[in-house]
């Protein structure tokens, strides 16, 4: 699973760098970000554990990219040597000179968002982002905190990586929760105010969100944030595979169950959308957002389903856990459009190609 | 540009100018030598002093104290201790030869406290504790042989001094024997009293104070018992042995200095193995420290192992040692200025990295077109 992580950053650099080969020449390299809004909201309202599971392994993910892209780069590996003895000037200056040139370029092009650190103190070590149109957040509302927690480790995990310190970070300002961009702080493991407030962050009271009118603002094109509803669908790879490293075998199970429940509730809100019934609907939503495209083949005792340009799937490593929350999606969507209970028979490769069988539930 | 690189360039380049010293003329080096030392000695205080400014707390004292210790060492080579110094004639006519030799270590003690405090503030800054445990092998190691190199060149100036105090110190050490007898006894007796009157025992506070002043009391009769009667031997002994005890001190600083400085040196090694981060550059200037304080000494060691090496009054035996510190002192400022230019070379590198993919993927998308 760590392969498709570090693939993903090496691919976002390589499109900082204008260097990087499509990836689906089909479809496009970008997806609509309702599809991994969907996937983390879902996880964290059935379990509200979910941040404490996401957040260190996007922190760890981010930490080794972050220290493998700046010596890929050629920046020496000890550019920050004693960074908590340098001055607020000269911290702020070159820690904000390499955050933009080197994650900002990783992540504006990607759509990710637009990362900038805006204040600094080293002592006690305090270092404030801003991330102007997050995707994890963007047209999510009705909370009363942040709820960007793969963001949250991500920055505190590419900080960590730079300056060598372990570093933790909570939301202060979050577009979920009405401001205008999403702001985190970041500072020391061990410094008691981070703690705390990392310890409150992560223990949200309660996440419900209406998926149904998310999906419909990205359905009907409205836009949800100025960098537009499209992201890069290596940002999607990255969020699928740091909802399952922690412990890939039981979170496929959960993501599996947790998407399935998701399908059920989304076959109604395409049929009012599209206005019709049938497979179709799928069909049309996963094309249209831009995670596959599909052919559909058989009836309910066998149905096949021919999917190309899966965005969980891309690149040569095809990893089976990566797809359990697409799968349960899809067996619960598959379900309610036909009005009977199918389940997932098999599936496999041909080539890009993914194949699905479903069958009737035994 | 990167420090890497510039390091690389540098550090050999300049064994040129160190090695000069050993192919000039008699009557040239100690001209050169004079001009060279001091001049490497202020840019290396200048650009100690310029990169403290990127620091905060110790390590911006660390490095002021390099800064006023290198600028001190270029100060006294120019005024006292050059080939031609500036301030010998004037003192020459109202000083005698001893009190300028005393000035002359004094202004030494003086700069190498200075350079001590540099070290103490490093080991406050740098995480000894990471040390593995080679590093704790070889930081072991270094104690002894550090010792070795600053005794054994003058072990016989010592053994003199050591000659001359020895019926002193004997005397000492049998009375200060005797009051430690008397000293354990003291409370040991006030113990007795104590349980004697245990059923009207006094309150804790006036117990210790009284114990108190008995043992101090105790102890500093006994220490001017013993002493009192020494003083006027040791004031002999001290006064014709006062500059051969600074240069022994002198010496055993310099080891001290080797010493605190090579845990600093052994965590860059463990850096280069395990990918920590420690500063190249820093390691340099801590390098070159050791560079002349330490290569000085076992040249001086292996002349006195194999003096057969060089024919007596050879000028080698100084010139040598002159590369030495001028090398050392080069290394230092070398260091110090790539340590500077860290910055800027370190984002123009990944700002390189990222431009120069850019146009290169430009020109083939416009070679396309």
């Amino acid at each position: 699973m760590d392969i498709i992580v570090d693939q993903a950053w090496s691919s976002l650099l390589a499109g900082a760098m204008k260097k990087r080969d499509i990836l689906r020449p089909e479809i496009g390299d970008e997806i609509d970000l309702y599809l991994p809004q969907s996937r983390l909201l879902s996880l964290t309202e059935s379990n509200a554990a979910a941040p404490r599971l996401l957040y260190p392994v996007a922190q760890s993910s981010a930490e080794r990219n972050a220290r493998n892209i700046v010596k890929k780069l050629g920046m020496p590996a000890d550019y920050f040597w004693k960074f908590e003895y340098w001055p607020k000037a000269r911290a702020l200056t070159n820690l904000g000179q390499i955050v933009k040139r080197v994650f900002s370029s990783m992540m504006t092009p990607a759509k990710e968002g637009t990362l900038e650190s805006v204040e600094l103190d080293v002592d006690p070590m305090r270092i404030s982002i801003s991330f102007d149109g997050c995707v994890e957040c963007a047209g999510i509302s009705g909370f009363s905190g942040g709820i960007c927690y793969y963001h949250a480790g991500t920055f505190s995990g590419i900080l960590s990586g730079l300056i060598n310190r372990s570093l933790d970070s909570f939301e202060t300002e979050c577009c979920a929760a009405g401001n205008k961009s999403c702001r985190f702080i970041i500072g020391d493991k061990d410094d008691k105010d981070i703690k705390t407030k990392h310890d409150t962050y992560l223990s949200p009271t309660e996440i419900k969100t209406d998926l149904a009118a998310r999906l419909e603002k990205s359905l009907s094109h409205q836009p949800v944030r100025t960098l537009g509803n499209l992201v890069d669908v290596n940002y999607y790879r990255l969020v699928i595979a740091s909802t399952l490293l922690a412990d890939p075998e039981r979170s496929a199970a959960t993501n599996f169950e947790v998407g399935s429940r998701l399908g059920h509730k989304l076959a109604s809100v395409l049929t009012k959308f599209y206005g019709r019934e049938g497979l179709q609907n799928m069909r049309d939503y996963y094309s249209q957002l831009g995670e596959f495209s599909a052919e559909v083949k058989g009836d309910a005792v066998l149905l096949e389903l021919v999917i190309t340009g899966c965005a969980e799937s891309i690149g040569p490593n095809k990893i089976t856990e990566m797809m359990s929350f697409l799968f349960g999606e899809l067996q619960g969507l598959t379900s309610e459009l036909m009005k009977t209970e199918v389940v997932l028979k098999e599936h496999r490769f041909e080539g890009e190609k993914l194949l699905l069988t479903f069958g009737p539930k035994t | 540009m990167n420090h890497t690189l510039f390091l690389r360039i540098a550090l050999p380049v300049i064994a040129i100018p160190a090695l000069i010293v050993l192919v000039l003329p008699a009557g040239v080096w100690p001209i050169y030598v004079d001009v060279v030392q001091p001049l490497s000695l202020l840019a290396g205080s200048f650009l100690a002093l310029w990169v403290s400014f990127s620091y905060r707390k110790e390590l911006k004292a660390a490095f002021v104290f390099l800064s006023v210790f290198l600028l001190i060492y270029a100060l006294a080579i120019v005024l006292l201790l050059s080939s031609y110094p500036i301030l010998l004639p004037y003192l020459k006519p109202r000083l005698e030869e001893t009190e300028i030799l005393s000035l002359v270590q004094a202004i030494q003690f003086i700069n190498y406290s200075v350079l001590f405090f540099f070290c103490i503030n490093l080991l406050k800054v740098v995480d000894v504790t990471r040390l593995n445990k080679k590093g704790w092998v070889l930081f072991g190691a270094t104690v002894p042989l550090c010792a070795f190199l600053a005794i054994y060149p003058i072990s016989s100036v010592i053994s003199d001094i050591w000659n001359r105090a020895l019926p002193i110190v004997t005397f000492i050490n049998r009375q200060l024997l005797n009051g430690a007898v008397i000293i354990v006894m003291v409370p040991v007796l006030w113990l007795y009293v104590q349980h004697l009157k245990s059923k009207h025992r006094p309150a804790l506070s006036l117990t210790v104070i009284i114990f108190g002043a008995l043992l101090g009391l105790t102890i500093l009769s006994w220490v001017f018992l013993t002493i009192y009667p020494m003083l006027s031997p040791i004031q002999l002994i001290w006064s014709q042995s006062l500059p051969l005890i600074s240069r022994i001190s002198l010496r055993l600083l310099d080891a001290a200095l080797i010493i605190v400085l090579v845990p600093v040196l052994w965590l860059y090694v463990q850096y280069l193995k395990s990918q920590q981060r420690q500063s190249l550059t820093f390691t340099v200037v801590i390098s070159g420290v050791v560079f002349f304080t330490l290569f000085d000494y076992l040249f001086q060691v292996v002349l006195r192992l194999f003096p057969h090496l060089l024919s007596e009054g050879s000028s080698l035996s100084t010139t040598i040692t002159h590369t030495l510190y001028v090398y050392g002192y080069l290394m230092i400022v070398v260091g110090l200025y790539a340590h500077h230019k860290e910055d800027s070379w370190g984002y123009k590198a990944i700002d390189r990295a990222m431009s120069a993919n850019l146009e290169f993927v430009e020109s083939q998308e416009e070679k396309r077109e």
